[in-house]
């Protein structure tokens, strides 16, 4: 098993080094000169913006660049400064992450919190009003465009009634709408999928074994039929808490909201290159992280995709042993 | 065996028994009302639907027990499934019994409704889409059919127990093997977790399998290993009905021998009534005391296994005999049973085998039921030419 997460954590460290080259090469062969979006608006001579692309360091070669680039990342663990705000990347960074971990959060725990439960009921009811009613409102949810949903709750709740302030992150009320517009299509996902793999066990024959044992029907329920039926489910949710954070984007920006799906765009669009590479940096790192935490979750619950680590790191280990003898 | 008095049945009574039947089919709008009564009661029992609310009311008690000596008496058994509309006729009325002790044969092709009878025995089809229509099921003097679902939970595991079929699936995949068989253990015991966990792994020494393996998971088991475990469940709390649902068919045939070895031996020492389904007719051969053929849910022909073995009346039975391999016959061919067994969603009138019968007359598709036949003591036979002229 510890075979297994050392691995795991080498390839870990080795995807991040991989998408930090890959996004600074991006980054630089996109078009675009983020001197020229740094200097516009104000009339300037040409040895002013050949100065300022000197102090920014890019009036170097592409590999100088790079190397450059990683050794002040992956070295010095300095992720430089903004071009435009002149603040440090990270310090704007840890300002934003937690508003965005926040929205990612209380989504991913109202989606699997409403979407399960109503999933596993109409699997258990099938085809009685739960399963009927619920295979609707899946679609209609699944369906709706996140940004559309959001344009329609504001001109409601903000614009008609008053209720909710339409952007910001100031208040509690604030956070109503964005969390809503992101946790809907997961709760619809959430959903279908708890329904399908209740239905799954629902047939299953150890189901039936557990009843012939003369178990009451509550625990074949909750002690036989939901563990097997939900393990799989839940390790999606985990897995998809990386996609909600980075999906953010749409959101944030949709309700002003100030973290780092609206940094990594207003980056992008001044070409503010150590901002959008930390913030991607930073995303690649925590899907990597949270997916490991999930799969270690996940083999603990189920212990034939332990035995699977395990197997996985005795291989290794046996054919260590046969090269030495 | 020989002594035992089954009434022959006459063709009124079949007929009064028809009619019975189709009342009861009616009986599905009451039985809507009596879900809505039911409501507080289903909430006690179970969550889930079907099982905990199921009524076992729509059954009426017309039924008696015929032979007190009867162990297990089922009486013209009835189920159906229904699925988009098309209502699946699974058991159709068969009746048999059963001694202290002895071991009966459910003889039949892959969906004859041999698995069916036996879950409806133990109640626990699942309802919807299956459904027990009529019929009785004496254990030990009471009908089963009209038990309450709490109490059907004390026999079930207890009293009665099963072997499934396959046993890759028939296990929890999360649960270790010690688990699952101390949780039928701790259900039907008082014991101390100590106690439970020690008769655990005495039953699993006594399938074979040593007691260091009980924390183990599934996967870790070979299928015939798996079944082991699984007759360690079914045995864990000396059951004194065995049904047992082709225990052997997903094993390899070495791994049969071993598994069919060892129920026989643990039912002899428990003194274990066995209900054997199999389509094995040399495991009936072995293992039984009494055998019925059983054909889209009926039973064709039901007897001591020696008379069913050496003078089999019914032309399927026959056909059955036919395609096996003989040891003492020159003949390079087996004689097969023509065509397929019959649609159950669409049964034919009249005896269900006549369409593949070679004997099959007119009289046989006629609307009326076919009648069972006593041709010798104890030995049935559902067909028209029965005990009337050797073929």
């Amino acid at each position: 098993m510890w075979r297994y997460i050392l691995k795991r954590l080498f390839w870990l460290l080795v995807i991040i080094l991989c998408v930090g080259v890959l996004i600074f090469s991006i980054m630089y062969f996109v078009p675009g000169d983020p001197v020229q979006i740094l200097l516009s608006g104000e009339s300037y001579t040409q040895e002013y913006y050949l100065e300022v692309k000197h102090s920014l360091g890019l009036d170097k070669g592409y590999f100088a660049q790079l190397g450059d680039y990683l050794y002040q990342t992956f070295i010095k663990f300095d992720f430089g400064t903004s071009y435009t705000s002149k603040v440090p990347v990270m310090q704007a960074i840890m300002e934003r992450l937690p508003r965005t971990f926040l929205l990612g959060l209380f989504s991913i725990l109202i989606s699997a919190g409403i979407g399960i439960p109503l999933g596993v009921s109409a699997g258990l009811h099938r085809n009685g009003f739960q399963d009927q009613g619920l295979l609707i409102f899946a679609m209609i949810f699944i369906s709706i465009p996140q940004f559309w949903l959001g344009l329609e709750l504001m001109l409601l709740f903000s614009v008609k009634l008053h209720w909710l302030p339409t952007s910001g992150c100031a208040t509690a009320l604030a956070w109503i709408m964005p969390v809503i517009c992101n946790s809907i299509g997961g709760i619809a996902m959430n959903a279908r999928q708890s329904r399908a793999a209740v239905l799954e066990t629902v047939r299953a024959d150890f189901v039936t074994t557990a009843r012939a044992k003369g178990v009451a029907e509550q625990k074949v329920i909750w002690k036989h039929m939901m563990p097997n039926a939900l393990i799989p489910v839940i390790n999606a949710v985990g897995n998809s808490f990386a996609n909600m954070i980075s999906g953010t984007v749409v959101i944030e920006n949709l309700f002003a909201f100030p973290g780092i799906g609206q940094y990594v765009l207003n980056s992008m669009g001044s070409r503010d290159y150590p901002a959008i590479r930390a913030c991607v940096l930073l995303l690649a790192t925590f899907a990597a992280v949270v997916n490991l935490i999930v799969d270690l979750i996940y083999a603990h619950l189920d212990p034939r995709i332990k035995a699977q680590y395990i197997a996985y790191g005795a291989r290794k280990k046996s054919r260590g042993g046969l090269a030495k003898s | 065996m020989k002594d035992e008095k089954k009434t022959s049945r006459s063709p009124e009574l079949e007929g009064e028994e028809k009619r019975e039947h189709g009342k009861n089919r009616d009986h599905g709008h009451d039985r809507e009302k009596n879900r809505e009564h039911g409501r507080d009661k289903s909430r006690e029992h179970g969550w889930g639907r079907g099982f905990g609310r199921r009524h076992p009311g729509e059954v009426t008690g017309k039924y008696q027990l015929k032979d007190p000596k009867n162990f297990l008496e089922v009486q013209n058994l009835v189920v159906e499934y229904s699925s988009d509309k098309k209502i699946v006729q699974a058991v159709n009325g068969i009746s048999f019994s059963l001694k202290k002790g002895e071991t009966l044969g459910l003889v039949g092709e892959t969906g004859a409704g041999k698995t069916t009878i036996a879950k409806a025995i133990m109640r626990i089809l699942p309802d919807p889409p299956a459904k027990v229509k009529d019929g009785a099921v004496f254990v030990g003097g009471r009908d089963l059919m009209q038990m309450p679902e709490h109490k059907m939970l004390k026999i079930r595991g207890a009293e009665i127990a099963m072997i499934f079929q396959d046993p890759m699936t028939a296990l929890n995949p999360l649960m270790s093997v010690g688990d699952q068989i101390m949780e039928v253990v701790q259900i039907h015991n008082h014991y101390t977790r100590e106690e439970a966990l020690e008769h655990t792994c005495k039953m699993l020494e006594m399938v074979g399998i040593p007691r260091s393996r009980s924390v183990e998971y599934p996967h870790q088991f070979s299928g015939g290993m798996k079944q082991r475990v699984v007759i360690a469940m079914a045995l864990a709390c000396n059951p004194e009905l065995l049904l047992a649902d082709e225990p052997t068919t997903a094993l390899d045939v070495t791994i049969q021998a071993q598994v069919l070895d060892m129920i026989r031996d643990l039912r002899d020492r428990l003194n274990t009534s066995m209900v054997l389904i199999t389509h094995d007719l040399g495991v009936v051969a072995e293992t039984c005391d009494k055998v019925v053929i059983v054909y889209a849910g009926q039973a064709m022909e039901s007897g001591a296994r020696n008379d069913i073995f050496l003078n089999p009346q019914h032309p399927y039975t026959k056909g059955l005999f036919g395609s096996l391999p003989k040891m003492d016959d020159d003949s390079k061919r087996l004689s097969p049973i023509k065509g397929l067994p019959p649609d159950p969603t669409d049964l034919p009138r009249g005896c269900p085998f006549a369409p593949r019968c070679p004997k099959a007359c007119e009289a046989c598709s006629q609307d009326a039921s076919i009648p069972e036949v006593e041709v010798e003591p104890g030995h049935f036979v559902k067909c028209l030419f029965a005990g009337k002229e050797d073929a």
